[in-house]
């Protein structure tokens, strides 16, 4: 039994806005990124998946309970940091994740203590939330969701904003959490958090499904078609644009060093580049011109 | 009812260590001092104030309108707050249902505007007796005190905790101050009388003749009495109800 099943689920809102279309894959266990620009629909799909929504069609299920008809059984089983969580300013981080713990049916305080110094926020359990760094404030986010060890934790754009020291420090927390035998769904627009921490991953782009799939696997597609494109200025790379798919461009000194997907092989004599998975994911965004769907047969 | 009790006991701490709370409770005791202190002026003016139980009716019913009006004020953003700072979706993504999340906000309401009536009436007492110049029955002081607290500042902390924080879910919070200050007015320009006074009275209802009655008039409605009641308790479940039948204020269910 799958983690996460969502089987052809849609999500139309009552002022006709489509957020999610006939998405489907499943989520085995590990920590699985879910990635997409702002707007492709993932707060949406974390938002059906801990029951705070319904889906208009198709069928979610967690831990084997259905989000919809055994939505208690579900929200027993997962942690939840919501996207924008800015918390109540006056309480105390341990007020906090205690309330919080309080509302999950835990009252032992030591329970409380256990996760805030899992997240490093132990020597700051007397300080006010309104007198907290973002990082820190992010990490009492994900001290409540942990509280309990819920199976599934659902954790949408954790690291958004954050420092780099930050959101090493929030990897570290979630993959210890998930080699713990618990699934860690990681939404986020960011790559590089992904690539780190995520061996399978889907990419959702505006409310569709473009790839569901081993973060290899992805990066397998794009393999052997990165290079790199060095141009004079401005006019070079607006014509190159018109030519092939331009994933990013660097200025530097003098130049422009662009990153192309060469497909077709136009350009035999640029620089081959070793492909990233930001440059998979970039592909995988770009325009119509450009993008293609890219399903994991096995879903 | 462990996340009634959660929710309740949060909400209450969070509300009493506001500094607009205290600031609202001093500017109230301020005004009733004023008003109330048994300095030779006051005691020239207001022929009862030598009776302790004139002193609780009329903190109560005139200077505790000040206080109540502030309490709606400052109760006003339990539901909006939760929205604001994503706490609502982390509720939701849990086990508590509507009805407990709904109610723990209610009684957070009614315990913080009971605590701080209490408050209130207790600091009047007591200044009362420290500085009358003159001898006063505890037992009758006691006894007007407790009368104030069950009988008249109970049911009010039931509207005001309520109303406060289950219709600014209902509506823009712009319109429920304006509700609040209408409410205040009217209440603030209707005079107090012998004869049965308006049911939607907050604090000077005929509930607070239950403290003290004027000697050349007993007051004997209990139709207004309980009109008076109805009102605020009333006003208060019916708030309740109107949440609580909200589509789209909760999970889909």
């Amino acid at each position: 039994m799958a983690a996460i099943e969502i089987h052809h689920v849609s999500k139309r809102y009552q002022n006709g806005t489509v957020a999610l279309e006939d998405i489907s894959f499943c989520i085995d266990g590990g920590v699985f990124g879910l990635l997409g620009h702002n707007g492709a629909g993932k707060t949406t799909l974390m938002k059906a998946l801990t029951t705070i929504l319904a889906p208009s069609a198709g069928t979610i299920r967690v831990c084997g309970f259905d989000t919809v008809k055994q939505g208690k059984e579900v929200r027993r089983r997962i942690g939840y940091l919501p996207q924008e969580l800015a918390m109540y300013p006056s309480l105390t981080v341990f007020d906090f994740v205690n309330y919080m713990a309080g509302l999950k049916g835990i009252h032992d305080k030591n329970a409380v203590y256990a996760v805030l110094e899992q997240v490093e926020m132990l020597p700051f359990a007397d300080r006010k939330i309104g007198r907290l760094s973002g990082g820190m404030r992010r990490r009492t986010g994900i001290a409540q969701a942990l509280v309990g060890s819920p199976q599934v934790l659902v954790a949408d754009e954790p690291t958004a904003g954050l420092d780099p020291e930050e959101r090493v420090r929030f990897r570290s927390v979630l993959s210890r959490y998930a080699r713990e035998g618990r699934t860690v769904l990681l939404s986020t627009h960011i790559v590089e958090d992904v690539y780190q921490l995520c061996g399978e991953l889907a990419v959702l782009r505006e409310g569709r499904l473009f790839y569901a799939g081993t973060s290899a696997a992805l990066m397998e597609r794009v393999a052997g078609k990165v290079k790199i494109v060095r141009l004079d200025g401005e006019d070079g790379l607006v014509a190159l644009q018109k030519q092939t798919a331009v994933l990013s461009a660097a200025y530097e000194g003098h130049g422009i060093s662009a990153r192309i997907m060469d497909e077709n092989m136009a350009f035999p004599q640029a620089e081959p580049a070793a492909a990233t998975l930001e440059d998979a994911y970039v592909y995988c965004m770009g325009g119509k011109a450009y993008g293609q769907r890219l399903i994991n047969p096995s879903v | 009812m462990g996340s009634v009790l959660s929710i309740l006991r949060y909400e209450y701490k969070m509300q009493i260590t506001r500094i607009p709370t205290w600031g609202v409770l001093l500017t109230s005791l301020f005004f009733s001092l004023l008003d109330n202190f048994p300095s030779g002026g006051n005691l020239h003016r207001l022929e009862f104030l030598t009776d302790p139980a004139y002193l609780i009716y009329r903190a109560m019913s005139l200077d505790g309108l000040l206080l109540a009006f502030g309490c709606m004020i400052l109760l006003s953003n339990r539901f909006p707050v939760d929205q604001k700072t994503g706490v609502k979706a982390l509720i939701m993504a849990g086990p508590t249902t509507k009805e407990q999340y709904i109610w723990g906000k209610m009684l957070g309401g009614l315990g913080y505007t009971a605590t701080l009536f209490s408050v209130f009436l207790a600091a009047n007492a007591l200044i009362y007796i420290l500085a009358a110049p003159f001898q006063i029955s505890a037992a009758r002081l006691s006894a007007a005190l407790v009368k104030g607290m069950i009988l008249c500042a109970l049911p009010v902390s039931v509207f005001v905790g309520f109303v406060s924080v289950n219709l600014p879910a209902l509506m823009d919070v712009r319109l429920f101050y304006a509700i609040a200050v209408v409410l205040l007015m009217v209440n603030a320009s209707t005079p107090g009388t012998s004869e049965a006074m308006p049911f939607y009275c907050v604090t000077s209802g005929d509930l607070s003749k239950l403290i003290w009655q004027h000697p050349r008039w007993p007051f004997g409605s209990a139709g207004s009495i309980q009109a008076n009641l109805l009102f605020l308790i009333g006003g208060g479940l019916l708030s309740w109800l109107l949440l609580l039948g909200k589509k789209r204020f909760w999970r889909y269910e």
